[in-house]
């Protein structure tokens, strides 16, 4: 546990040093309110709803799919490339410890990118009255979410040293991870009128990021897709444990 | 206290270590001789746990690295070949952090983080950021990391590499006055270097050992000169 501490408070504040993470924040929170207020035919203050989840949360999976790889892209492939992969390998850390550690520090700076976008939340409540419900559900759809695709972004970084292939190669995943659970896209295989297409549809949405989000964006906490990211999750850590452990072998 | 058995590493079908077997007691400072790629790091590497055997087995203090590798490498110090750093933090971040994974709190650490700052001479660049010292203060910074907890055993590869000759002669002194009360095991192919800090030398070529002995002894064999010997013994990657 203290391992995965020092770890953490490491990766945090490396990131916090870096220039880059502040550009990564202001673009987020950029992309985020661009969205949410300019979106034509899905303006947030046109539309006089104070419902967040059709104008403000509708647009976080797909700018997650960007912001996460991103975040999290020098997590392992720097460690490669700087050679302090063999320096902290050779230290009383465990594999498992140096991966949590380093996960926790991209979800925390998530966390506090999250908690910026917390202005288009005032901004509607003084406007009008959102239920706090949806919200709070919203937010945790979000965390989970975005705490899927940094999993992902680790798994590769610890595949590759560049930084490039890590974001190149993540972002196409999350894409897909919302994108084949998106409602067109569900409505197309759904409206196929074939069987296999149809459940092809299902299967693919039981995989995608996507139900689970709509229905947290909508205050419906369900434990099952709550199991599904926080799994997600672990699998992909657990990937990322076993890649670092066979590269040295 | 550091004890290697039959270790053999391989990479795909090629052996980088064939069954190497050695030990270094305490007090003993053995230098370990050899061309480029004669396996030299891989062994370090196979030492300090980064790389599991595929073969063979290594003890430091009598604890398996393999079986109980966390309990291992408390008892080493180890200072890798590129003396890689986190460029991001600064000298005294890097050393605060390592001293955390290290065990160490409040009190205990300070005093462990300037007893190495002294030793490594760090003194004026603790607070400057790493990606801004220069190669000399980078080895001397991942070498005070190896020192902070006071290991009992100390794996070296390539300590002197990029020092200055005044670096140089601190960093041999300094090896010599450990290896009275620890057990060093460090790489090199400056051959000068075996006489002025080990008790014992090893050159090892496509990974086996081909001499071994104290430097006296490895020189009588060479006519008198190391390097003679070390031509003699070691096959050149030019040459192959």
């Amino acid at each position: 546990m203290k391992n995965i501490w020092s770890i953490f408070c490491r990766e945090v504040s490396s990131f916090f040093t870096s220039p880059l993470a502040y550009v990564l924040i202001f673009i987020f929170l950029v992309a985020v309110n661009a969205l949410t207020f300019l979106w034509p035919g899905r303006e947030l203050i046109e539309s006089e709803q104070a419902a967040l989840k059709d104008y403000f949360f509708f647009y976080h999976p797909w700018v997650l799919a960007f912001y996460g790889p991103l975040l999290a892209m020098r997590t392992l492939s720097d460690e490669h490339r700087q050679g302090t992969i063999e320096l902290i390998s050779t230290m009383p850390v465990r594999t498992i410890e140096l991966v949590f550690g380093k996960f926790l520090g991209g979800f925390t700076v998530l966390f506090v990118s999250l908690l910026f976008t917390l202005s288009v939340v005032i901004t509607v409540s003084i406007l009008g009255n959102p239920d706090p419900g949806p919200l709070f559900a919203g937010y945790l759809g979000s965390l989970l979410v975005g705490g899927t695709f940094i999993a992902v972004t680790i798994a590769v970084s610890a595949l590759t040293r560049s930084q490039v292939i890590c974001v190149a190669v993540s972002i196409p995943i999350c894409l897909l991870l919302c994108l084949i659970g998106f409602d067109p896209v569900q409505n197309f295989f759904a409206d196929s009128g074939v069987n296999v297409l149809a459940a092809f549809g299902e299967l693919l949405a039981s995989i995608s990021v996507m139900p689970g989000f709509t229905d947290f964006s909508k205050g419906l906490v369900d434990i099952r897709y709550l199991f599904y990211f926080l799994s997600v999750i672990a699998l992909c850590l657990f990937i990322t444990n076993t890649v670092l452990q066979s590269k040295r072998a | 206290m550091i004890d290697v058995k039959n270790l053999t590493k391989q990479f795909g079908h090629k052996a980088a270590v064939d069954d190497l077997s050695f030990s270094v007691e305490k007090g003993e400072v053995l230098g370990f001789l050899g061309p480029n790629g004669a396996g030299k790091s891989t062994t370090m590497r196979v030492i300090t746990g980064f790389l599991p055997a595929t073969a063979g087995s290594v003890e430091i203090c009598g604890i398996s690295v393999k079986e109980r590798p966390e309990d291992a490498k408390r008892k080493i110090g180890y200072l890798p070949e590129s003396a890689p750093l986190y460029d991001d933090m600064t000298v005294m971040g890097f050393l605060k952090f390592c001293a955390n994974i290290r065990g160490f709190k409040g009190v205990a650490r300070t005093q462990a983080i300037d007893r190495v700052i002294e030793t490594c001479f760090l003194q004026t660049v603790v607070r400057q950021s790493i990606d801004t010292l220069s190669k000399g203060y980078r080895h001397r910074t991942c070498l005070a990391q190896a020192l902070l907890h006071d290991p009992e055993v100390l794996v070296l590869d390539e300590p002197t590499d990029g020092l200055d000759p005044n670096q140089k002669h601190e960093v041999r002194k300094l090896i010599s006055d450990l290896g009275k009360e620890k057990t060093i095991i460090f790489s090199t192919h400056i051959l000068e270097e075996v006489d002025a800090s080990c008790t014992r030398a090893m050159i090892i070529d496509q990974g086996k050992i081909v001499a071994e002995g104290s430097p006296e002894s490895l020189r009588q064999a060479g006519d008198g000169s190391l390097t003679a010997l070390f031509r003699k013994l070691t096959t050149s990657e030019v040459a192959a």
